[in-house]
């Protein structure tokens, strides 16, 4: 028996985002990036770890906004196409820095190797299509895959139900859809848990979800081993919480590793450093600025920024692996002498888009845990919830308090002064839609369409990203406008079916834009 | 001369050597010869030595080669063993785990064994004592009748022998007296029996009756509360009554209102009907003025204006009596209707309790889909009466189809979504690519959808509340606009001086704050964690009955702390020094702290302690600190022995606690602090202390924004 078990858990999840009434979306990026930088590389690593026999064991959760647009055949034709243009720039680019700036020749050279192989693995291998190289890893035993909420909707702050139901049975449905078998476990949207989540997931036939550290330690009654242990709510269903001590060694802007000096700069980039004409070819028609992610400085702390050097910056990932690994073993020895011999379960939860794009290391950091792991010691084991679970080892009863991982705790943010305005309208919506699924039974094709579209309509609409995008700042206008866009094309299509004037070609139109979940069935909302 | 004697020496000795030499290389050569076969014969046998040292070490190569795969088949057999060894190690370990949970869920139940089984025990024990005890006093009964058997037998023997004794003889008299007594005792005694009889069947009665009292009592006691809730019936009856009273009154005003209408009617009938006449005269006239053709043409012209202008004004008028007798119709329906309401009591308060609660009450889920045979047209059904009478009115109808444009009016406008408003960071746009977007973007279905706009909610009676933390609340809420009407209605001019507001209601300690609201609104509140809530709307005014409009959904806050409970398997069970070490490890340093303060398991210990701490500090009576928020007190005692400054300490509490502080500098003596703690919760206390040193604040690495443990100062400069 090891000394301690260590669970890394992967939160990969973007709002739907998919623009087909334009050629070009600055925001579709969002997608595109995170493909090069994160999930490409990740399914890389893990299959070559495999390949080796270095036995990771990981648990993702690839959220269903997130596997709807893997799958989809025009965000993919659109990524093609994006990744093609960056391998031109990063080509271009070399030339160029040949004559005027050869201290970035290696970096550059190290971007045209990156999207060269990427593009190789995107149309070769994957064939242009992730989900099946997940689908993979989870069938060879390296990824234990999790579900989310359909859209991400944050649960405490849905009204009814019904639409708190839905959000879990249309994400299993989906799940099934694109892994073919059902979800052990679900990442529960921003960790929010409040009491009676339990029983939707338990519904759902889920054994699992994630919360935060305080949903056990404020738990009733005491918990036993504190965050180190899960426990099962009254009804069965376990919890999994995050690890505060590793959750500040690689995530804390103060003393995280991906702070190192020695690190890439995520916020310096040639789409902004370069002439404007120059760069033209490469960006969108409307020839606006914007990231396009070939970054040449690393980390450093005063002015003027030093080239990256990707070699010292692989050096430095693996000495903080070798680190992280170094202090697991010792904080299990501590837990395990404070709990009785009791082994430790340390559970690690991170958004996905941390590794590779905002720390461009992220994925080596990943590949040398795991191979010090399984070559280098004996204490620490990774494991997946799941695996705990089917170990038999004896867990404690507890009913966890409300709580999430955002900033404070709580809800807040969330729901706070920015964002009130958001409920009143989604309320209502999530009210009227378990009144028509209620109402309409025996019904034409046109009308089920147009009751599954405003099913979708709604869903989209609770998605949790809007609120936090407009209480981070980041990108408000965009927010707002897609929770209205929402809103409105629901109010559009509630009027339809009240007055029995279905307008098929504008119902089409909807349909094809926003296209999520092809497999739903409004009928989930009843009550 | 000398020279030539030289040279012939020379030359001679030349000759000499030309004709010695190969004499001489001969003879030294074969020395040489012999000397070199000597040399290589020396080689030859180095070389032979050095071959059989390389035989040697070939052999001992080989020797050692097959010894290396031998240890190498033994170390392949012990690989193999030592795997089987680690597989059946981690078998017995599984093993181990399933047993150890047993074995943890079962030293339980065995615990409660062993403990029954002691108790058992020492049942046994008490009963075997008892056994021996009546054993022991079972022999000694029969040794005693060993003796008197043999007392007996003497007694006869010497009974025979003396039975003409005069001590027999004076017994024999004895007894017979004795018999004689009995036989008067033994009537006496059957009387007292019946007595004690009698008297244990009067305790029974008495003992019942005292049950049935009781009962009695217990009724009265029932009754006492059912005449309170009468009361209270009677009070809420008083208030239906006065509620009735009001809707009479506005029946006796509706009534007194239609009777005005009638007269006015009369009257508009009568204005009518002169008018008729004026029209017949006028037309009459003009019918004259036709006739009168030869006047003026001025004259004529202005006659006509004048007829028309009458007629224009008839026109109005006729249009002012048809809307008139139309809102009479609608007022008797009204009147009819609050008639039948008034025709019996019970209807009428069925009226008032459908006005004062249902009517608010009843939330849109009531409003029904139906559909209309054939056109499968959903049409909203309206709650009440009253709003069915004023829906059907020809006001309400202009007022919908006022309101139906708004629905589906799209704006033209197009705008592309989120793009950077920087105009300095764009180049040129192609001109073509430009118009062949614009000409996509002027079809209607791209306008429908370009403009998002969100729609008007419905305006019913809805209230939501809901948690953003432990420690605040949002409240949004929407009241139908009739509300007023029917309130109005309800208690015609009496309505006046109530005003709409939202009740706060902490359903934990019933209490509730109150406040006026508009009809439809948002608030934030600031309340206490672990507490549970609703609000309501309603009319209020001072002294008289609350006429609630609607209510929310309850919410509880969660506690903002760890558990006070235990939980009671032993299996789970964890003390509280263990538990704040627990929270200690991870990472919830400030509530390792506060949980460490409990010297028992309830808060109520943990502020005793917190007192007792402040005292012995400043020297202040322990009562004189239940003033203060004990959290906070505590709070600033993990800062000062955390190296925080006493600034930021200052800065950071509330205003009473802070002017305290300024006035005991001797609080802010870290070593004095620690040595007190320490003092009193022991040595291990530092621990907690040293955790608060080394968290950071919550600032993450990306667009996430990630909770770390709470703490007062987190982030102060120390």
């Amino acid at each position: 028996m090891p000394t301690g078990y260590f669970s890394l858990i992967l939160h990969a999840h973007l709002p739907f985002v998919r623009h087909p009434e334009y050629p070009e979306f600055l925001e579709e990026d969002w997608l595109y990036e995170a493909i090069t930088e994160v999930y490409l590389p990740l399914i890389f690593i893990f299959q070559r770890l495999h390949e080796s026999g270095a036995k990771p064991r990981v648990a993702m959760n690839v959220s269903p906004p997130l596997c709807e647009m893997l799958a989809d055949e025009l965000l993919q034709e659109r990524y093609t196409r994006h990744a093609e243009n960056l391998l031109a720039l990063s080509i271009k680019e070399l030339e160029r820095v040949k004559r005027e700036e050869p201290q970035f020749i290696e970096v550059v050279q190290m971007y045209i190797d990156t999207f060269s192989a990427s593009l190789d693995l995107w149309n070769n291998r994957y064939k242009r299509n992730l989900i099946n190289a997940f689908r993979e890893l989870q069938d060879c035993g390296v990824l234990e895959i999790i579900t989310c909420g359909a859209t991400h909707g944050f649960q405490p702050l849905i009204s009814t139900r019904e639409s708190r139901k839905a959000q879990i049975q249309i994400a299993a449905d989906n799940y099934r859809k694109h892994f073919g078998r059902n979800p052990r476990g679900i990442w529960l949207p921003e960790c929010a848990y409040e009491h009676g989540v339990e029983d939707l997931l338990k519904d759902a036939g889920i054994e699992y979800f994630i919360g935060d550290t305080h949903a056990i330690l404020y738990g009733e009654p005491r918990p036993k081993y504190g965050v180190h242990a899960p426990v099962r709510c009254p009804n069965g269903t376990a919890v999994f919480c995050r690890d505060i001590e590793t959750s500040q060694q690689v995530w804390s802007s103060e003393v995280g590793y991906p702070g190192d000096p020695f690190y890439r700069e995520f916020y310096r980039d040639v789409g902004w450093d370069l002439p404007l004409d120059y760069l033209k070819p490469h960006l969108h028609k409307d020839a606006t600025r914007r990231h396009l992610g070939l970054k040449y400085y690393r980390i450093t702390k005063s002015e003027p920024k030093q080239p990256y050097i990707p070699a010292i910056a692989t050096e430095k990932s693996a000495s903080h692996a070798a680190h992280f690994i170094g202090e697991r073993i010792k904080q299990a020895h501590e837990l395990r002498a404070l709990n009785d011999g009791h082994p430790p379960l340390v559970v690690s939860p991170y958004d996905a888009e941390l590794y590779g794009h905002w720390w461009f290391e992220g994925p080596q950091f990943i590949d040398y845990l795991f191979r010090k792991l399984h070559y280098d010691q004996n204490e620490i084991e990774a494991v997946t919830p799941g695996d705990y679970l089917d170990s038999g080892i004896p867990i404690q009863t507890q009913q966890p308090s409300a709580s999430s991982w955002g900033e404070k705790g709580y809800f807040k943010v969330w729901l706070n002064e920015g964002t009130a305005w958001m409920y009143p309208f989604a309320h209502d919506a999530e009210r009227k839609m378990t009144e028509v699924a209620n109402f309409y039974d025996e019904i034409s094709d046109l009308e089920r369409r147009c009751l599954n579209q405003l099913a979708r309509e709604l869903l989209l609409a609770q998605s949790s990203d809007w609120a936090f995008q407009i209480y981070q700042g980041t990108t408000v206008q965009y927010a707002a406008n897609r929770f209205k866009m929402h809103i409105h094309r629901f109010g559009l299509l509630y009027e339809m079916l009240q007055t029995s004037e279905i307008n098929e070609e504008l119902l089409a139109e909807i349909e094809s834009r926003d296209n999520i979940f092809q497999e739903i069935d409004y009928r989930i909302y009843r009550s | 001369m000398q020279l030539e004697q030289l040279f012939t020496a020379f030359a001679g000795f030349a000759v000499a050597w030309i004709l010695a030499y190969p004499t001489y290389n001969w003879f030294f050569g074969r020395k040489k010869v012999s000397l070199y076969k000597s040399i290589i014969e020396s080689y030859r046998y180095e070389v032979d030595i050095v071959n059989n040292h390389y035989e040697k070490l070939r052999l001992e190569k080989a020797e050692q080669d097959r010894q290396f795969y031998e240890l190498q088949t033994q170390n392949e057999s012990l690989s193999t063993s030592l795997e089987k060894r680690q597989t059946l190690l981690i078998e017995r370990e599984s093993q181990m785990k399933k047993f150890s949970s047993q074995n943890g869920e079962t030293e339980g139940k065995a615990e409660g064994l062993r403990q029954e089984v002691f108790r058992k025990t020492e049942q046994l024990d008490v009963l075997h004592r008892q056994v021996q005890q009546k054993t022991a006093q079972i022999q000694r009964y029969e040794q005693e009748l060993e003796h008197q058997k043999s007392l007996v037998a003497q007694l006869q023997l010497k009974s025979s022998d003396s039975a003409n004794s005069p001590i027999l003889v004076e017994k024999n008299k004895q007894i017979a007296s004795l018999h004689t007594q009995l036989s008067i005792l033994l009537p006496l005694e059957s009387k007292f029996l019946t007595q004690t009889n009698e008297i244990n069947e009067l305790r029974t009665q008495k003992q019942r009756l005292q049950e049935i009292l009781g009962e009695k009592d217990e009724k009265i006691d029932r009754l006492k509360e059912g005449c309170e809730s009468c009361n209270t019936k009677v009070l809420q009856l008083n208030e239906e009554a006065e509620q009735i009273g009001a809707l009479i009154n506005e029946n006796i005003n509706l009534r007194k209102e239609s009777e005005k209408y009638a007269e006015r009617l009369k009257t508009a009938e009568t204005e009518f009907e002169e008018l008729k006449k004026q029209s017949k005269r006028i037309e009459q006239n003009l019918v004259e003025s036709v006739q009168s053709a030869d006047e003026t043409e001025n004259d004529l012209t202005a006659q006509t204006i004048d007829t028309n202008n009458d007629m224009a004004r008839k026109k109005t008028v006729k249009q002012e009596i048809i809307t008139e007798k139309e809102e009479t119709i609608l007022l008797k329906t009204e009147i009819k209707t609050n008639q039948t309401a008034k025709s019996s009591d019970k209807e009428t308060s069925a009226k008032i309790e459908n006005v004062s609660s249902d009517a608010f009450i009843a939330e849109d889920s009531t409003k029904k889909h139906t559909r209309k045979s054939g056109s499968k047209k959903a049409a909203k059904i309206d709650d009440y009466e009253i709003e069915e009478t004023e829906s059907k009115s020809k006001k309400a109808v202009k007022a919908e189809k006022e309101i139906e444009p708004e629905k589906t009016e799209i704006e033209p406008k197009v705008k592309v979504l989120n793009k950077t408003e920087d105009e300095n960071t764009k180049a040129e746009v192609e001109p073509e690519e430009l118009d062949e977007e614009a000409k996509k973007r002027e079809t209607p279905i791209f306008k429908a959808l370009a403009e998002p706009k969100l729609p008007e909610l419905d305006k019913g009676n809805r209230l939501f509340l809901q948690m953003q933390s432990p420690t605040r609340i949002f409240f949004y809420w929407t009241v139908k606009t009739n509300a007023y009407k029917t309130l109005q209605k309800a208690f015609g001019e009496n309505a006046g001086g109530y005003i709409l507001v939202a009740k706060l209601q902490n359903l934990s300690n019933k209490t509730e704050d109150i406040f006026p609201i508009d009809v439809e609104g948002s608030a934030w509140f600031d309340v206490p964690d672990n507490t549970k809530f609703q609000t309501e709307v309603g009319f209020f005014a001072p002294s008289r009955p609350f006429v609630r409009v609607a209510f929310s959904n309850k919410l509880k806050t969660p506690r903002m702390a760890p558990s006070p409970n235990v939980d009671n398997s032993p299996v789970w069970n964890v003390s509280t020094m263990q538990f704040a070490e627990v929270l200690e490890a991870s990472g919830y340093s400030q509530d390792a702290f506060e949980v460490a303060m409990q010297v028992d398991e309830s808060s109520e210990d943990s502020n005793k302690a917190t007192e007792v701490i402040y005292s012995r500090i400043s020297g202040e009576n322990e009562a004189y600190f239940a003033k203060f928020e004990m959290s906070e007190l505590r709070s600033v005692l993990l800062g000062i022995v955390s190296g925080i400054s006493l600034a930021v300490i200052l800065e950071k509490v509330s205003g009473e606690l802070s002017a305290w502080l300024s006035e005991n500098p001797q609080v802010f003596e870290p070593q004095n602090v620690m040595t007190i703690l320490q003092e009193t919760f022991g040595e291990d206390f530092g621990k907690f202390v040293e955790g608060t040193k080394t968290q950071t604040a919550g600032v993450v690495f990306g667009a996430s924004s990630i909770n770390f443990p709470k703490s007062r100062f987190a982030g102060s400069s120390r």
